[in-house]
């Protein structure tokens, strides 16, 4: 059983958006009312991604951005994939709709009746865990690969469970990826609920001792994490600093019974996800930490939005309209 | 897996041998022996190779109502695994937090393929519906909302070992405090989607069989079904005197980084799971009587894990009892690992190992103790259930007699 004192250490970082990498750089176009392109185009990256390219076909957009965040996560965090330490890595997935376009264009295919017209190279791109696979061979990950597909919450489910394969010691640095790309099978729904802009986004996790011994630059540490559904299992006395990501994926509840935050009153200070990148998706999980983290460190990105941000504690509430939701303590 | 002891309290099987009827009969049909694959009704396969796949017929006849028309069907195929589940674990309302974990592959592809159709060729029309009613998420969702479960609820995709990692996390969320009892499970329906993919990468059978470890192997069948088992730490389960079926004792999940769609050509990654479940459980390989084999009847999935068998149990490998069920209900992806734990479970209350059928000629490259020719009795105190999907992914589960 996990010692819940125990805390694991965020030792790197990532957000690939159009603009690039990082979240400030995201969060400054935006106070400054710049026209944001919503989709990224992984050109920009060019560079690394023909040092990454790996056999003769080139990767798909998803593979291209989600590998180059990955990259970017694990050099923030100095980690070095080798050979002795391959299968002590883990790479945890947040994904709810990023294959959708190899669905579509499967089903376009096949739909054409003849039993010859199907796409072998397409299909085994259908399952939204061939993503992280197909990273895992980019990198020679070899340690455990979960893809969570809980819609907004899932990578704040990867998150949790990533907890756990740390203090269970089956393995010693995971990598939270959380996406959140356009699709043009249902742009329109899309921009019903928020949406703003593309973001790929991750986080590192080790274990805090280790990550301090080696002299590691930790950005904040996970204390509490806790999941559920229906009810709410959030401290209700919290007098910190809040980051809050209200699920409007479709714009209303899939389930009969509300699941509702506490009013806002007694809070110091309310950060709302949403109001910030817009609607974030299966991204926001990760997204929320890293804001977090960037409080924790005093950045001053939204401090003309916000009072009191200032905060040595921040928990984090996600969640969806299903009635899932997840709340983490990050500390200083 | 140590500290606290995780038991199994209750178990259902929802596959193309029962067609719902339970999991009592799902295990006398698969110890039968019987075929339970059988031509393709309900999308139009001619002009295929393929003819065969494991389609359950009367599904709604055991769901009376519970689930509306409008959702997938394999929401409505879940929600009736999970009131079996529940009903053999004899959950009750304050029974303690519970929560749910399913693994699927493709989730509730029916509403997506309708969305697409609409989309794409009829009405050309986005329809917002539909869409909603094609997140995987919903899958867990709806079963927890049916059966108030307020503890996690967690839907994950690790292709065909998909299931087998819910269990692993479900144990997991009882290890650290965060929930009672948890669901595990997983489901995958039969859609012309998962069909036409399989047919595209030539993995099906072409002569109506399913033959895993047979030389004369063409492939697999693509079939549906659901399972879920409900574990429960053992202490909160002697406290409400639950029937105790056995004790989940390790399980280990890895991956091979090796190829998208094939496994590592030695089975590299699953003998490691193998190695390290055995770890998790305290165990040697000469303790376990029965492994519940992937066996898709593919060549490369049945080499591969012959030689990651090999890898993992050294000597003992030619002595420990095999079988593949998936000769009997075909290839259900997403649920097709927990369905193999539960021929586990089911083999150690009944010491009772169930048959390979159609493994009739034997390959050279495959030459383990694969059971054939009928079921087998004999103790089993320890059994393990071994996934292996695309991506590479790959897992092993242990269970123990209590």
């Amino acid at each position: 059983m996990i010692n819940m004192n125990q805390t694991i250490a965020i030792s790197g970082k990532s957000c690939v958006t159009s603009l690039g990498e990082g979240v400030e750089v995201w969060i400054d176009a935006i106070l400054n009312g710049e026209a944001i392109e919503p989709v990224i185009n992984p050109d920009m990256f060019q560079t690394e991604i023909n040092a990454l390219q790996k056999g003769p076909y080139e990767m798909y957009r998803v593979q291209k951005i989600t590998a180059i965040t990955l990259l970017k996560a694990l050099e923030d965090a100095r980690v070095k994939i080798t050979e002795s330490n391959a299968e002590r890595v883990s790479i945890l997935f947040g994904s709810s709709y990023e294959i959708e376009g190899f669905k579509s264009d499967f089903f376009k295919t096949y739909r054409k009746s003849e039993p010859g017209l199907t796409s072998p190279s397409i299909f085994p791109y259908t399952s939204s865990s061939v993503i992280v696979s197909a990273l895992s061979i980019l990198f020679g990950i070899r340690g455990t690969n979960i893809t969570f597909s809980n819609g907004i919450t899932s990578a704040s489910e990867a998150i949790i469970a990533g907890r756990d394969l740390l203090f269970s010691r089956k393995t010693d640095v995971v990598i939270v990826i959380g996406t959140n790309f356009f699709c043009d099978d249902f742009d329109s729904e899309l921009h019903n609920c928020g949406f703003r802009q593309e973001c790929c986004a991750a986080i590192v996790l080790e274990r805090t001792e280790e990550a301090e011994s080696t002299g590691k630059h930790v950005y904040a540490k996970i204390e509490q994490l806790h999941h559920g559904f229906g009810a709410n299992n959030r401290r209700g006395d919290w007098k910190g600093c809040f980051i809050t990501n209200r699920g409007n994926s479709f714009g209303r509840s899939f389930v009969k019974k509300e699941v509702r935050v506490k009013p806002w009153e007694s809070v110091n200070s309310c950060v709302d996800l949403n109001s910030v990148f817009g609607n974030t998706f299966s991204a926001s999980g990760v997204l929320g930490i890293i804001l977090g983290s960037l409080f924790l460190a005093g950045s001053t990105v939204l401090e003309e939005c916000y009072n009191n941000i200032e905060s040595s504690e921040i928990l984090f509430i996600n969640e969806d309209n299903y009635g899932n939701h997840t709340s983490v303590v990050i500390k200083k | 897996m140590r500290d606290k002891t995780i038991v199994i309290t209750g178990i259902s099987a929802i596959t193309s041998l029962d067609n719902g009827a339970g999991v009592d009969t799902f295990w006398q049909r698969l110890c039968r022996g019987d075929n339970g694959l059988n031509a393709i009704r309900s999308i139009d396969v001619k002009g295929f190779e393929c003819q065969i796949g494991g389609e359950i017929v009367g599904l709604e006849k055991h769901l009376n109502g519970m689930v509306p028309d409008i959702c997938s069907r394999a929401v409505k195929m879940f929600t009736l695994a999970v009131r079996q589940a529940v009903e053999d674990a004899v959950i009750i309302e304050n029974i303690g937090k519970v929560g749910i974990c399913c693994g699927s592959v493709l989730g509730c592809i029916d509403i997506e393929e309708r969305y697409f159709e609409k989309t794409f060729f009829a009405d050309k029309k986005k329809d917002r519906e539909l869409l909603i009613g094609s997140s995987i998420q919903i899958i867990p969702s709806f079963a927890a909302e049916m059966f108030d479960f307020k503890g996690p609820n967690i839907s994950v995709n690790t292709a065909c070992s998909s299931s087998s990692d819910a269990v692993i996390l479900s144990a997991n969320e009882i290890r650290n405090g965060r929930a009672d009892i948890m669901l595990a499970g997983g489901v995958e329906i039969f859609s012309e989607f998962l069909f036409r993919g399989f047919s595209a990468i030539g993995a099906l059978t072409k002569d109506g069989k399913v033959r895993p470890f047979d030389k004369n192997r063409t492939g697999l069948a693509v079939s549906e079904g659901a399972g879920v088992l409900v574990l429960e730490e053992k202490e909160h389960a002697l406290a409400r005197n639950a029937e105790i079926y056995c004790t989940l004792a390790g399980g280990s999940s890895t991956v091979d980084a090796y190829n998208l769609v094939r496994p590592h050509v030695e089975g590299q990654g699953l003998s490691k799971a193998i190695m390290e479940a055995l770890n998790s459980a305290g165990a040697q390989p000469q303790d376990i009587d029965y492994i519940s084999a992937h066996g898709t009847g593919t060549y490369h999935n049945d080499l591969a894990e012959t030689k990651a068998i090999k890898r993992a149990f050294g000597k003992e490998a030619k002595s420990v009892k095999i079988s593949a069920i998936k000769s009997m209900i075909g290839h259900t992806m997403g649920s097709s690992a927990v369905l193999g734990a539960i021929s586990c479970v089911r083999a150690i209350k009944d010491n009772i190992i169930p048959p390979t059928i159609n493994c009739e000629t034997p390959d050279v490259e495959c030459d383990l103790n694969y059971v054939t020719g009928g079921f087998c009795e004999t103790k089993v105190n320890m059994a393990m259930v071994l996934a292996a999907g695309f991506g590479g992914q790959n897992s092993a589960l242990i269970f123990k007699e209590e």
